[in-house]
């Protein structure tokens, strides 16, 4: 596959007078066509500064950005914005456009001097609003649409744009769980059936793992890992993201939890990963470690049948499981 | 027909409608035959009414419809460069700034320096040169906070405040000219569309024309800086020069408006909000057109309502806007939920 983005040794960072802030040191990436690439990292880590630089918005203090083979800065604006579309969340003052106006503007950096649309454009802007599943709201104005529609609406702005990248900074952070999915999906979908390079940053740890094909990495420490998804897991490498040592990726659950501040050790026997999962995240929330082994166990042999093999004590629920424990302590 | 040909011919009739309105109905009865008479060429046996008519009237009618346009198009560029429904050069300290400007010019007419310059100048140039001055150095002002203020409300509070400080400077001096200059600044400052001869005419209507048409040129990037800053530069805009060239434009139309009619409030607010609410649209390639057409409009229907013969001479401009603007301002702010074009 193309590659269609590297970084050659790139320093990210501002530069005010004199004084030179570098957040991200000695960064080396590559981004290949009909991929999605998700950055993950903490606040403040510098992934907002990485997509600025690399989409050509912020020049780079050290390094370089090639972009399809030639340095950035070697592209005009006009070539530029041909080649990168960006969607944001910033605040926008479009609400007075229809969707479909709004996603001709996408248009703007092959149209001429007053920005008026032909029919190839039309053709264009139609395709684009097909394509993300926002045609039938073509004629609803911006200010009338819901927080996902809107996105949806700046994605198919940025395919309007027919740029070979899409860097998306944050593109699901106020949106509801549905939503959220639903625009990963439509993302992968882009980066596979249209051959799209699509990087967006993120929060959402879980949409994130389920729909990224490479992930970019950016460790507490600055340092920045470039892999396919799983790989990465697998390796522990998701562990790098947060200083903290109460928090901790479970690769099997894939999420992030809370450990560190248990005061006594249970082992959970349950007759399906279901029962297994869900007992332990009540054991763990009440102070319990859950470990492979242990002089207390539980048992857990159906939603509503717990027992406590030590006391022979059964249990209808995990409330009265927590009961009986609690009872236990005293 | 579509919406924007509906908005387009009756903002046309209603503009015809005022031009005849203007040439028929002043502080002077005139006979409509005899203002017929005169503007065919002829010459009417009551000697004034040629002079009113030719002299009076006419520039009146091209003044102030020049001057609303090119109030409201600034108020149009201004409220998509800083992102707020609120701007408008009056609020933004463009307008008083502009004062500044003239009321040195004005005020130091009695000093030698003002003498000088008069007399050099011829008068209104150099009234006009400080009003541009006075405009462009508050555009330098806000511009210069545009790069350490980001938050375009607080941008909107900086101009507040520029204007309240160009206010105090106004008033000392005015504490310390003489009372020929005080009473022509105040007069100056309380608005007046028949203040450009005929003489001035040609000057005050080519600049301000040069200055609707390079608002034209900027109907693309206008469109793409509702998408905020990022969006429009990714869109290709630079912004840089963007941002120069719509300050260059209302500076120039701010000050020569300024300079010839005093500073003048509200049309710029409220203008290209009717428009919008009119076009239903946020779309400069439809709301420029009609905006220049509106702001001629109001221009002219203050015009006509400042020469009405019950009004005993001429009611000053500022006196009528706050009637026209107001009433709209309070529409948008209790409807600011309703209305299509926020967010």
């Amino acid at each position: 596959m193309e590659k269609v983005l590297e970084t050659v040794n790139l320093s990210a960072g501002y530069v005010s007078g004199k004084k030179t802030d570098v957040i991200l040191r000695d960064v080396t990436l590559m981004l290949h066509e009909g991929m999605l690439v998700s950055i993950l990292g903490a606040n403040g880590i510098g992934k907002s500064t990485l997509l600025r630089t690399i989409s050509g918005v912020q020049r780079p203090v050290a390094g370089e950005v090639l972009l399809c083979g030639k340095p950035i800065g070697a592209y005009n604006r006009r070539r530029l914005s041909q080649l990168v579309s960006i969607v944001s969340t910033d605040r926008t003052y479009a609400g007075g456009f229809t969707v479909e106006e709004l996603v001709g503007l996408g248009r703007q950096p092959h149209t001429g001097f007053f920005g008026r649309l032909d029919d190839l454009d039309r053709q264009i802007v139609a395709q684009a609003m097909e394509s993300v599943g926002i045609a039938h709201k073509a004629k609803a104005f911006v200010a009338e649409l819901s927080d996902g529609e809107r996105q949806k609406t700046m994605i198919a702005k940025a395919l309007a744009q027919e740029a070979r990248i899409i860097i998306l900074d944050e593109p699901t952070s106020f949106l509801d769980v549905a939503s959220r999915i639903e625009i990963l999906r439509l993302l992968h979908r882009l980066a596979h059936e249209e051959g799209k390079s699509i990087l967006l940053s993120s929060h959402d740890i879980a949409q994130s793992l389920a729909f990224s094909d490479r992930l970019w990495l950016l460790a507490s420490d600055r340092t920045l890992t470039d892999g396919v998804t799983e790989d990465l897991v697998l390796d522990g490498r998701m562990n790098d993201l947060f200083v903290s040592d109460s928090v901790v990726f479970d690769s099997v659950a894939g999420e992030y939890l809370l450990v560190g501040n248990e005061t006594k050790k249970v082992a959970v026997e349950a007759a399906n990963l279901e029962l297994t999962r869900w007992t332990a995240n009540a054991l763990r929330r009440n102070g319990y470690a859950v470990v492979d082994a242990a002089p207390l166990r539980v048992v857990a042999r159906g939603a509503h049948d717990f027992l406590l093999p030590e006391t022979g004590e059964t249990a209808s629920s995990i409330a009265g499981l927590l009961t009986l424990l609690q009872s236990e302590r005293l | 027909m579509n919406r924007f040909t509906v908005v387009l011919v009756s903002v046309l009739v209603v503009l015809a409608a005022l031009a005849v309105g203007l040439l028929f109905v002043g502080t002077v009865r005139i006979p409509a035959t005899e203002v017929m008479n005169i503007l065919t060429g002829g010459v009417s046996e009551h000697q004034p009414w040629n002079f009113i008519v030719i002299e009076s009237r006419l520039p009146l009618i091209i003044t102030s419809a020049l001057a609303g346009a090119a109030l409201a198009i600034c108020g149009l560029l201004l409220q998509t460069l800083f992102g707020n429904a609120l701007a408008d050069p009056s609020i933004l300290g463009i307008s008083t700034g502009s004062s500044l400007g003239a009321g040195c010019v004005m005020l130091a007419f009695g000093s030698p320096l003002g003498a000088w310059l008069g007399a050099a100048a011829g008068g209104y140039v150099a009234t006009l040169l400080g009003a541009f001055i006075g405009a462009m150095v508050v555009m330098l002002v806000l511009l210069g906070f545009s790069v350490v203020v980001k938050s375009s409300t607080m941008l909107l509070i900086v101009g507040v405040l520029v204007s309240y400080l160009a206010s105090s400077a106004i008033s000392l001096l005015n504490f310390f000219s003489t009372k020929e200059g005080v009473h022509s600044f105040v007069i100056w400052g309380l608005g007046n569309f028949s203040g450009v001869t005929l003489r001035q005419l040609p000057l005050f209507a080519s600049v301000i024309l040069l200055g609707l048409l390079a608002s034209f040129m900027m109907i693309k990037p206008l469109n793409a800086l509702l998408l905020g800053r990022r969006y429009a530069e990714n869109l290709g805009v630079n912004l840089q020069s963007t941002r120069n060239r719509l300050l260059l434009i209302t500076g120039v139309l701010t000050a020569v408006v300024t300079a010839f009619c005093g500073p003048i409030g509200f049309i710029g607010l409220v203008v290209p909000h009717i428009s919008r609410l009119l076009l239903r649209t946020s779309d400069h390639m439809r709301l420029i057109p009609i905006t220049v057409l509106l702001g001629a409009a109001i221009g002219m229907f203050c015009s006509f309502v400042s020469v009405l013969p019950m009004s005993n001479g001429i009611i000053p401009i500022n006196a009528i806007t706050p009637f026209i603007g107001v009433p709209v301002i309070i529409y948008i702010i209790l409807n600011r939920r309703k209305i299509f074009y926020f967010n």
